[in-house]
């Protein structure tokens, strides 16, 4: 039993040094980042001078890769403080239905094309608790992965209340789908299907796998549904209450 | 409301592109703005510049950017001067004691620069 629990300290000591190194990595990257990122930003505004046009397209690519960077690292530092359980979740008072709205709207304000999105109610509650930051976070993650595999079609977002002290959120995508040995592998770091590859190169696979684990950490799960080709259910179960201390 | 052209802002951040970038920001919005690279030049200089506004820097050399808050605030001359918070050890639990400890917003790098000025005007007004 000693046996066993040295192990355990040892691994818990390993695993805090390591997400201090990944903290102290994060701060590294961050200084020149904000360099970067707030520099291309200030000469697309136009804060030193009119630019030509060929300099806008560098200029934007600069951008571009700057705040890619950034949402790698983000993710990264989620997926691995959420999987220690060392994420400072919020618990606080959410309209779920304001929520999602306001998740959608902000998707199709950034999308370039025009997949229609619904929110569907099917007697959704009121009100829930939890942190909603990290749950509009899960579901514009989501979102974003749903209208990048949908060239048409309708992409639905509904939600409605559980049994007893659940509530559940459904976002259908119309798209390229997984096939089964895709989806017994989504969810886990760095995995990608092979067709939503071709119509996104520059991700990484790191977003479904810390939302997984800020889900689980709620005291929620996910589940993904696909058929290649016909699109992809993803199934978010929530309880009413986050718990404050998950297991 | 302060107008943006009354503006005095003392910006303390010790990496110094990362203080190029804050000045430029500011002077691109004719923001009135002075840098220091440590909060005990910065301290040194507050009776010289007169600002109605710190930018902050949690993690100094020295004294750091928690150490020159309390000091600004236990100083009743300098009390009710703002101060924000600006750092690249961004997470949710820092935004949270940053505001707990008294700075009035908290900002991680890298900056928005769009919503930084607004935030501060709305701030400010």
């Amino acid at each position: 039993m000693s046996g066993h629990k040295e192990s355990d300290s040892l691994e818990g000591h390993f695993q805090a040094s390591q997400i201090a190194f990944l903290r102290q990595m994060a701060h590294e990257m961050r200084s020149p980042l904000n360099s970067v990122i707030a520099t291309t930003d200030m000469l697309l505004g136009g804060a030193y001078g009119e630019i030509l046009p060929r300099q806008r397209i560098a200029s934007e690519r600069i951008m571009r890769n700057g705040e890619r960077l950034l949402r790698l690292m983000d993710n990264a530092m989620t997926f691995i403080r959420a999987s220690a359980n060392g994420l400072l979740l919020k618990n606080t008072q959410i309209n779920p239905v304001d929520l999602l709205q306001h998740c959608l709207d902000q998707q199709l304000a950034a999308a370039s094309k025009t997949t229609l999105c619904t929110v569907i109610q099917r007697g959704p509650p009121s009100a829930v608790w939890g942190d909603p930051d990290y749950l509009g976070w899960i579901v514009t993650g989501l979102l974003s992965n749903a209208l990048i595999a949908s060239d048409q079609g309708e992409t639905q977002l509904s939600l409605q209340a559980d049994s007893g002290d659940r509530w559940i959120i459904v976002l259908t995508d119309p798209g390229v789908g997984m096939t089964p040995e895709e989806v017994s592998q989504v969810g886990e770091p760095f995995f990608r299907g092979r067709a939503f590859r071709r119509l996104h190169p520059r991700g990484c696979g790191l977003t479904a796998a810390a939302i997984k684990q800020v889900i689980r950490m709620m005291g929620g799960i996910i589940r993904w549904e696909s058929t290649p080709d016909q699109g992809t259910t993803v199934t978010l179960n929530l309880p009413l209450v986050m718990p404050e201390y998950p297991g | 409301m302060t107008p943006i052209s009354d503006w005095r802002v003392l910006v303390i951040e010790d990496e110094a592109d990362s203080m190029e970038v804050v000045k430029e920001l500011f002077e691109h919005h004719q923001v009135s703005c002075w840098a220091v690279g440590t909060a005990e030049e910065a301290l040194a200089m507050i009776a010289e510049v007169q600002p109605n506004l710190f930018v902050v820097d949690l993690a100094l050399p020295g004294m750091d950017g928690w150490g020159f808050l309390k000091t600004i605030k236990d100083d009743p001359n300098t009390a009710h001067i703002p101060a924000v918070a600006v750092t690249a050890y961004h997470s949710a639990n820092v935004a949270r004691q940053a505001i707990d400890a008294g700075f009035r917003a908290y900002f991680p790098k890298p900056l928005d620069t769009m919503s930084f000025v607004r935030e501060l005007s709305r701030m400010l007004g």
